[in-house]
């Protein structure tokens, strides 16, 4: 029989899942609003999102500092932004 | 032998708070407004998810962690309900949440832990099942049963009473997430 912890996880994963189809989730929230921000500042003067912009942008207020700096990273990773530019901090919708 | 007796106590728990959520909050709702379905049938019988998710974490063991809080709330829902139900009745309805669990592992590419994507879905699928085998094996336990009424109000109440059981899952490690961003 697997172990209290690994059917935890089991139970968590599979809670988690769960959430995210039933679109109960608020990473997906985050994840939504922070692509929906990252696409307004870059379409705002033709110019790229960045980190201070998007801390202050009005989608994104409701979120701790951590939880955006984590999902930038994530979505970075996913392909689903990009950063750009030669300066640390700035990013685009990835298409 | 110490992690058995804990599985025991979380499954008796479980089993019995979702037992009395069921008739001390929606067996009063739905005997006051949908009065043409038996009082043996719950529309919202959360007590099936509990079945099914320690058939899924547990294995073959939850039929034992599962037959003592079952007998106690056959008792109970017979007091409470006024219905007759067969003696053997609770053994049946665990084992037909197991053999659901189990029949749904068997398909090919899934496996019977390792549902993966989406296991909710195929969770509740195997819900279904058990609620039918639930149903077909009440229907040969009771001379006075209409198997397909009644296969279906036990369909019914076992998958919904699943569905809202994982939605309450979800509500709760939301809020033990919340929780723990928060120090509470």
């Amino acid at each position: 029989m697997p172990s209290k912890l690994k059917i935890l996880a089991d139970m968590k994963l599979l809670v988690a899942r769960m959430e995210e189809d039933l679109g109960l989730s608020d990473y997906s929230n985050l994840n939504r609003a922070l692509i929906t921000a990252v696409a307004d500042l870059h379409a705002q003067g033709d110019c790229n999102a960045s980190t201070a912009a998007l801390l202050e942008h009005q989608l994104l207020k409701e979120f701790s500092r951590p939880s955006v700096f984590r999902a930038l990273r994530m979505m970075e990773k996913s392909g689903e932004i990009k950063k750009v530019g030669t300066v640390r901090g700035y990013y685009a919708p990835a298409n | 032998m110490k992690e058995h007796f804990q599985n025991f106590i979380i499954v008796t728990i479980a089993y019995l708070v979702a037992f009395a959520l069921t008739t001390a909050i929606f067996a009063p709702i739905q005997s006051m407004y949908l009065t043409a379905v038996p009082p043996a049938i719950s529309l919202l019988f959360l007590p099936h998810g509990v079945r099914i998710l320690a058939a899924y974490f547990l294995g073959w063991r939850s039929i034992f962690y599962l037959i003592p809080s079952g007998y106690l709330t056959h008792f109970l829902w017979i007091q409470t309900q006024g219905v007759t139900l067969d003696f053997t009745a609770p053994i049946v309805s665990i084992i037909a949440a197991y053999i659901g669990v189990v029949l749904i592992g068997l398909i090919p590419s899934i496996g019977f832990r390792d549902f993966n994507l989406s296991a909710w879905k195929w969770l509740l699928l195997a819900g279904f099942l058990g609620s039918i085998l639930n149903g077909l094996g009440h229907g040969l336990l009771q001379s006075e049963f209409n198997l397909s009424t009644q296969v279906l109000g036990y369909a019914i109440g076992d998958v919904s009473g699943q569905f809202a059981l994982m939605i309450c899952l979800i509500y709760y490690f939301k809020h033990v997430r919340t929780d723990d961003v928060t120090g509470g």
